[in-house]
């Protein structure tokens, strides 16, 4: 089965979301998923919520941009555009949107809880991350939207996400706290399991935890149901046929078994997987194969060969069991950190090569042959 | 103020993440071990990296490895659990507090309680509160970077929020604990790279304004190259004495960089194995 290119994926696709352990390169990669989008002659859209100083200025986006501007000094056939998001800001403004600039809205926004919770929220930077999405994705401005999800302990957080907080504002669960705002409070209809379960929240907490609790919930009833009309417009988009899902990882162990739960995770879901992405896979040299004559040299050259030789061999260990139709593109260690527009360019190069190189056929050749 | 263990000491290990973390703090583990120490590797979260290591089912009980050495994961369910249990004491009382639906969805999205649990944890041994924890040193192998500093800021929030009930106190006699240097101390890990120089230097920062607490600068990966510059230049055409050469001078323009800034307490060596194991006992070595 002929595997897809880099340049197939981006026309077919209206979204392209790049999941993956935390450290492997996402930001970079997405940052060069752009780019080549852009070479394409696609309006594109790159966001991101946590870029490192460097790529900020790579790009020369200031903080808090989170409706996306365009970067300057560009010469493409497209546009490329950069959102950095910030958490708070968004979770804000979609506060203040749903809720109007009633009372409600205000109370909330000011609700202690809330102040914790809505940056700390388990989930809350994938959550905004999320929000974002839908709602530039519904504006339709671009043709090409590239999220960068954020660092987490766990990949799957970032789709965990808006099922952990949808859950917190069903009805249900509002409902129960709603209940009176008195220190030692009553409700009408209540269960004794129920009472005794918020007594013993109550000894654990603490009466004024109990009251911006309630505090919080009762805001919430305002905003209830837009939260979940968004939960479930967010899942229409991330299951959605024009939503492709990239798998970033990297080349030791750790990583590949991050990748391999998330690759199963993502099937299970019925996500479309495109592609796996390993990012510093091999030195450049490594392709070379011919030994340097000197013999010190040589002898560290066999020693750094060996090494990758290992590394390989657990490699292949991992993507032995992956699925064949996927394209697993391996992108080389550059040994130079990437500077600039001019550096993200190179890496969209690179890129671009990993998705049809041979490599992927060498290895399939040398499973075949084992 | 005084806690009623200030014989044990803990270890947070922290940095970018894919910097060596896991490895560096087994390492610490181990040596301590070897010292006669009796030490506990903590891992936090819900899934294992030691065990693919140790080869040892790793859980919520301390899995003994060696003598002196045992391993264990805490997650933030769990640990909330047994404090909620230490604290009501009633076995049946616990189940239906985390049997409730409205619980369970309210800690699931609410990670600060875990959080707070997780460290209420870490300082269980110091504080004597809780199940025994007799270790003389703990090492935690901790989240990185952004993650790592949301787990220390946890106290800060909740006691705001949890002013009188016991859960208050214990958040601020954690943070207290946590911001002792002879009770605890945080060793960042970085690599001679630019993004995790920038990120130690950041996270440097931010961990001696939450803690109060300069951390211990541990570089990791860091090349040594034997090779005699006669035999680089004889075979300056290969393209792989190229990588050597700029590999080398990048890795010293950001050690230079890192050491501008702050200490380096250690410097460990690039090992050309990837198995784990083999690697955590040459750190090891190379901390001795």
């Amino acid at each position: 089965m002929k595997k897809s290119s880099l340049e197939e994926i981006i026309e077919k696709h209206k979204i392209l979301i790049c999941v993956g352990s935390g450290g492997v390169g996402k930001t970079t990669l997405s940052a060069a998923l752009g780019v080549r989008a852009a070479q394409l002659g696609k309006k594109v859209l790159v966001m991101t919520i946590d870029p490192s100083k460097r790529l900020k200025i790579a790009l020369g986006v200031g903080d808090e941009q989170s409706q996306g501007v365009k970067i300057s000094k560009q010469r493409y056939a497209g546009e490329l555009h950069v959102a950095i998001l910030d958490a708070q800001t968004i979770f804000d403004e979609f506060i203040t949107s749903a809720a109007g600039d009633s009372e409600e809205a205000k109370a909330l926004l000011n609700n202690m809880l809330y102040q914790q919770l809505s940056t700390t929220l388990s989930g809350s930077q994938e959550f905004t991350s999320l929000l974002q999405l839908s709602k530039i994705s519904t504006q339709d401005e671009y043709d090409l939207l590239v999220l960068d999800t954020p660092p987490a302990q766990h990949a799957v957080d970032f789709l965990e996400a808006p099922g952990k907080i949808g859950a917190l504002f069903e009805e249900q669960i509002v409902r129960w706290f709603v209940g009176s705002d008195q220190v030692g409070f009553i409700r009408k209809v209540i269960s004794a399991g129920t009472k005794t379960v918020f007594s013993l929240l109550e000894k654990i907490t603490g009466s004024r935890f109990i009251h911006e609790l309630n505090g919080f919930f009762r805001s919430i009833r305002s905003i209830q149901n837009k939260i979940s009309e968004k939960t479930s417009l967010v899942q229409k988009i991330l299951l959605d046929s024009s939503t492709g899902f990239l798998l970033v990882t990297g080349f030791d162990e750790a990583k590949l078994r991050e990748a391999e739960q998330l690759n199963l995770y993502l099937e299970d879901k019925r996500y479309h997987m495109l592609g796996v992405v390993i990012n510093r896979a091999f030195p450049k040299w490594f392709l070379n194969k011919i030994s340097p004559q000197e013999p010190k040299v040589a002898e560290e050259y066999n020693k750094w060969v060996n090494y990758q030789q290992q590394r390989e061999g657990i490699f292949k260990s991992f993507s032995s069991k992956w699925r064949k139709d996927i394209p697993v593109a391996r992108v080389p260690d550059f040994n130079a950190d990437v500077y600039g527009l001019d550096g993200i360019e190179v890496v969209a190069n690179e890129l671009d090569c990993a998705f049809i190189t041979n490599h992927t056929n060498e290895l399939r050749a040398e499973e075949q042959k084992s | 103020m005084k806690f009623p263990n200030e014989n044990q000491k803990i270890t947070m290990v922290t940095g970018k993440g894919g910097v060596g973390k896991s490895a560096i703090a087994a390492a610490i583990a181990q040596n301590y071990a070897n010292q006669g120490l009796k030490t506990l590797l903590v891992e936090l979260g819900d899934q294992s990296y030691f065990e693919h290591v140790y080869g040892k089912k790793i859980t919520y009980q301390p899995t003994e490895i060696s003598r002196n050495f045992s391993i264990s994961l805490w997650g933030g369910a769990e640990s909330l659990r047994e404090y909620v249990r230490y604290l009501i004491r009633v076995e049946k009382l616990v189940d239906l507090f985390f049997n409730n639906k409205v619980m369970k969805t309210f800690i699931n999205a609410a990670p600060a309680l875990k959080e707070l649990a997780i460290l209420g944890k870490v300082t269980s041994g110091i504080r004597r509160w809780g199940p025994p924890l007799e270790y003389d040193r703990l090492v935690v192998d901790g989240y990185s970077t952004g993650h790592f500093l949301a787990l220390l800021k946890a106290p800060i929030g909740m006691s705001e929020l949890i002013e009188f009930g016991p859960m208050g106190e214990q958040s601020r006699n954690i943070s207290q604990v946590l911001s002792q240097p002879h009770l605890c101390e945080y060793i960042v890990v970085s690599l001679a790279e630019e993004l995790p120089v920038t990120e130690t230097i950041e996270l440097s920062e931010d961990l001696y304004r939450i803690t109060g607490q300069r951390a211990k600068i541990f570089t990791n990966k860091i090349y040594e190259c034997d090779v005699p510059s006669e035999a680089l230049a004889a075979a300056s055409a290969h393209p792989f004495t190229d990588f050597l050469n700029e590999y080398l001078k990048r890795q010293k323009e950001q050690l230079h960089n890192l050491s501008a800034r702050l200490p380096i307490e250690k410097t460990m060596p690039l090992l050309f194995t990837p198995v784990g194991r083999d690697v955590i006992d040459r750190l090891e070595m190379a901390m001795q």
